[in-house]
């Protein structure tokens, strides 16, 4: 089991556009944001169908929250505006949800407490990559 | 632990076998039996391509290669489950391209090791050593297989 490290993190609006993506890692291979952007509306599409797929049908269901696979895990929080914060961790991480938590907080103090953003457009917001890469980034020692 | 239902697809996106468990009374879906197929056909194959695009060249990294050589795992990169707030879908695929999707309940852990033992046992002798079936076709569900799936699954605690 290698040590859990935070690969990176991408911010969905409503309408599964891509207007965030930040790397934390080099484990995982580079993707224009292009390929960013298809990733991220597959990933929009699939996590609606999901929740269509319920065998449950007396109560209503989520997408998807956790996707885990040989070689990273996928962690999924949809606020209830619809905004979908994705992060890609190491297979088993511990703390992915509580991570997407902080992260939610951190996006609200930052980015929606700031009177220039347009809701559903890309951010670009330096104070958000600093308090991010404070938490999310593996200091170097450790790696 | 409970487990909703179990289907196996092959290579041409068709739904061979399918077996469902209906433990307690529910209201009728608005999907039919062969729509949904497909949806999870769909979302499967889906997450498949976005795993491989995301996952990528660190399949050829070191790392991997230590981990495969460790867990025996032949195949490539592959995506395990996924969890929802009602439910977890587990995959497994064979070499020869078969799917074999479970849905239980979302409190499972990993499930692969019960999909690779249903390809092994009752997929294995009741499909592909039974001179009676042909691969080719579309359905492949037998009694024997569905009788042997139920033992595993049975199995499962």
């Amino acid at each position: 089991m290698s040590f859990p490290l935070v690969h990176s993190l991408w911010i969905l609006n409503k309408a599964g556009g891509l207007v965030y993506s930040r790397s934390f890692s080099d484990q995982l291979p580079n993707l224009n944001s292009n390929e960013q952007l298809v990733l991220a509306g597959t990933l929009h599409g699939v996590h609606a169908i999901c929740s269509r797929l319920s065998p449950v049908t007396s109560t209503k269901c989520s997408g998807i929250q956790v996707l885990e696979s040989d070689s990273f895990d996928l962690t999924i929080f949809l606020t209830r505006t619809g905004t979908k914060f994705v992060l890609i961790t190491t297979p088993g991480h511990p703390a992915s949800q509580a991570l997407l938590n902080r992260v939610y907080e951190v996006y609200a103090d930052t980015v929606m407490k700031n009177p220039f953003h347009i809701p559903e457009m890309p951010i670009r917001n330096e104070m958000l990559d600093t308090t991010l890469d404070g938490f999310l980034r593996t200091p170097d020692f450790m790696t | 632990m409970v487990v909703h239902s179990f289907y196996i697809f092959n290579r041409n996106c068709e739904c061979v076998h399918s077996q469902k468990w209906q433990h307690y009374h529910q209201q009728p879906k608005e999907l039919s039996e062969e729509e949904e197929q497909k949806l999870i056909f769909g979302v499967v194959f889906s997450i498949k391509g976005l795993v491989k695009k995301i996952a990528g060249e660190w399949v050829n990294s070191l790392m991997i290669e230590i981990h495969r050589s460790l867990s025996h795992h032949s195949a490539s990169e592959q995506f395990q489950s996924f969890k929802t707030s009602r439910y977890r879908l587990h995959v497994y695929e064979s070499p020869s391209g078969f799917k074999f999707v479970l849905i239980t309940d979302q409190n499972t852990t990993n499930m692969s090791s019960y999909l690779q033992a249903i390809y092994a046992g009752p997929f294995n002798s009741a499909v592909v050593r039974n001179p009676l079936v042909s691969v080719a076709d579309g359905v492949l569900s037998t009694d024997k297989l569905r009788r042997e799936v139920e033992l595993v699954v049975r199995s499962i605690r």
